[in-house]
C-alpha cells in the first residue's frame, strides 16, 4: 500500500531527526533514519513489502529531488569564478580518486578472502 | 500572466519536464553532459538568470521536491536490508574500503586546491565534498569552514558523481555492482548513488551503505585534517 509505505518512510525520518536533536548526534536524521528503517526490517517488526511501493517510487526518481538544491550552485558563481581552476580541479580528481581507492581496496580485501 | 509563472506548478512542472527531457536525451544519445540532474540545474539556471528571477524565490516553489530528498534516503533501507547478510559477511572489507577513500578524498582535495592556491576558507569548506549535504554542512560548521559554500561544493561532487561516475567505473574495469556501488556512494553521495540506484538494487544497498559510513567516518577524520590546514598554511 503507497500510503501506509509513505507513512512508516515518513516516520522514520521523523525518529531519526528527533533522536539525532535529542541525543545531540552529530549525524543528520536522514542517516540515522536509514539504521533504523533496517533494523526495523531486520528484527522483522515491519516486513520489506510494508515499505515497497513508496519506497521504491522514492529510490526511482531520487536524482529529480537533488535538482533544485543543484540551482542553488548559482548562488555561489562568485566564488566559482574567482577559485574556479583550485575548486574544479580538486574536486574532480579526487572525486576519482575516491572512486579508484574504494574499487581497488574492496576489490583486493574480498579476493585475498577467498 | 505573472501570477501563472510566479507558481509552484509552473516551477515544478518545468523542473519534473526539463529532468524527463535531460533523461531521454542521455537515453537517446548516451552523452555523459546529458545527464538529468546536470542537464536540467544547467537550463534552469540559465532560465532563471535571463528572467532575472531570485533563487530564493525558485528555491520556494520547488520546495515540494526538495521535500522527497530526506525521505527517498531513508527508502535506501529497503535495498539495504536485502543485501544485508551479503554485507556482514563483507563488514572488515567494507570498513576499510571506506575508511581509505575517506582518507584519499581528505587528502586529494586538501593537497589539491591548496597547490593551487585555494583560499584557506575554501580549502577548508571543500574537505566534506563527498559527504551528503545535510551531514557536509554540518560539518562545515565545526571545522572553520563556510557551510554556504561547502553545500555548493557537495552538488558540484554530485553531479560529478553523478555524471562521470559510471563511465568512470567502466574505465578503471570496475564491473562489480557491490565495489562500484561503495565507490560511488563514497564519493558522491545521494547524488552519485541516485544515479546508479536505477541501474540495479545492488548498485543501490552499497551507494546507500557507503554514503552513510562515509558520512560517519568523514565526520571524524575532517576536523584533523582542517586543524592542519590552519596551522600549515
Amino acid at each position: 500500500m503507497m500510503l501506509k509505505s509513505l507513512f512508516l518512510i515518513f516516520a522514520s525520518l521523523l525518529a531519526g531527526n528527533a533522536l539525532s536533536d535529542l541525543l545531540k548526534l552529530p549525524l543528520p536524521g536522514s542517516v540515522i533514519g536509514l539504521v533504523l528503517l533496517t533494523a526495523l526490517l531486520e528484527f522483522k517488526v515491519i516486513k520489506p513489502d510494508d515499505i515497497r511501493e513508496g519506497a521504491n517510487l522514492l529510490i526511482n526518481n531520487m536524482a529529480l529531488f537533488f535538482v533544485p538544491a543543484g540551482v542553488g550552485l548559482m548562488l555561489y558563481f562568485d566564488v566559482l569564478k574567482t577559485e574556479l581552476l583550485p575548486i574544479g580541479a580538486s574536486c574532480v580528481i579526487s572525486t576519482f580518486i575516491v572512486i579508484i581507492t574504494v574499487s581497488w581496496t574492496f576489490k583486493k580485501m574480498t579476493r585475498s578472502r577467498k | 500572466m505573472n501570477h501563472i509563472i510566479d507558481s509552484q506548478l509552473f516551477w515544478v512542472s518545468l523542473t519534473i519536464g526539463l529532468f524527463l527531457l535531460g533523461k531521454f536525451l542521455s537515453a537517446k544519445t548516451r552523452f555523459v553532459l546529458f545527464n538529468p540532474v546536470l542537464f536540467s540545474v544547467t537550463i534552469l539556471i540559465i532560465l532563471l538568470k535571463i528572467a532575472g528571477i531570485e533563487y530564493s524565490s525558485y528555491k520556494t516553489n520547488t520546495d515540494i521536491i526538495s521535500f522527497f530528498l530526506a525521505p527517498s534516503v531513508i527508502a535506501l533501507a529497503l535495498p539495504l536490508y536485502k543485501e544485508l547478510e551479503e554485507i556482514k559477511k563483507n563488514h572488515m572489507a567494507i570498513f576499510i574500503s571506506l575508511t581509505a577513500g575517506s582518507l584519499a578524498g581528505l587528502i586529494s582535495v586538501s593537497g589539491i586546491s591548496l597547490l593551487l592556491a585555494a583560499d584557506t576558507l575554501t580549502a577548508i569548506s571543500l574537505l566534506p565534498k563527498s559527504v551528503t549535504s545535510a551531514i557536509a554542512i554540518e560539518i562545515s560548521g565545526k571545522i572553520g569552514g563556510e557551510p554556504s559554500l561547502t553545500a555548493g561544493f557537495v552538488v558540484i561532487t554530485g553531479i560529478i558523481g553523478a555524471g562521470g561516475g559510471l563511465f568512470f567505473l567502466r574505465l578503471i574495469n570496475e564491473h562489480s555492482h557491490k565495489g562500484g556501488g561503495l565507490a560511488i556512494g563514497c564519493a558522491a553521495h545521494a547524488l552519485g548513488t541516485a544515479a546508479i540506484a536505477e541501474k540495479g538494487e545492488t548498485y543501490a544497498a552499497y551507494g546507500g551503505l557507503a554514503l552513510c559510513v562515509t558520512g560517519i567516518i568523514t565526520s571524524l577524520l575532517a576536523p584533523v585534517f582542517a586543524y592542519l590546514i590552519k596551522y600549515l598554511f
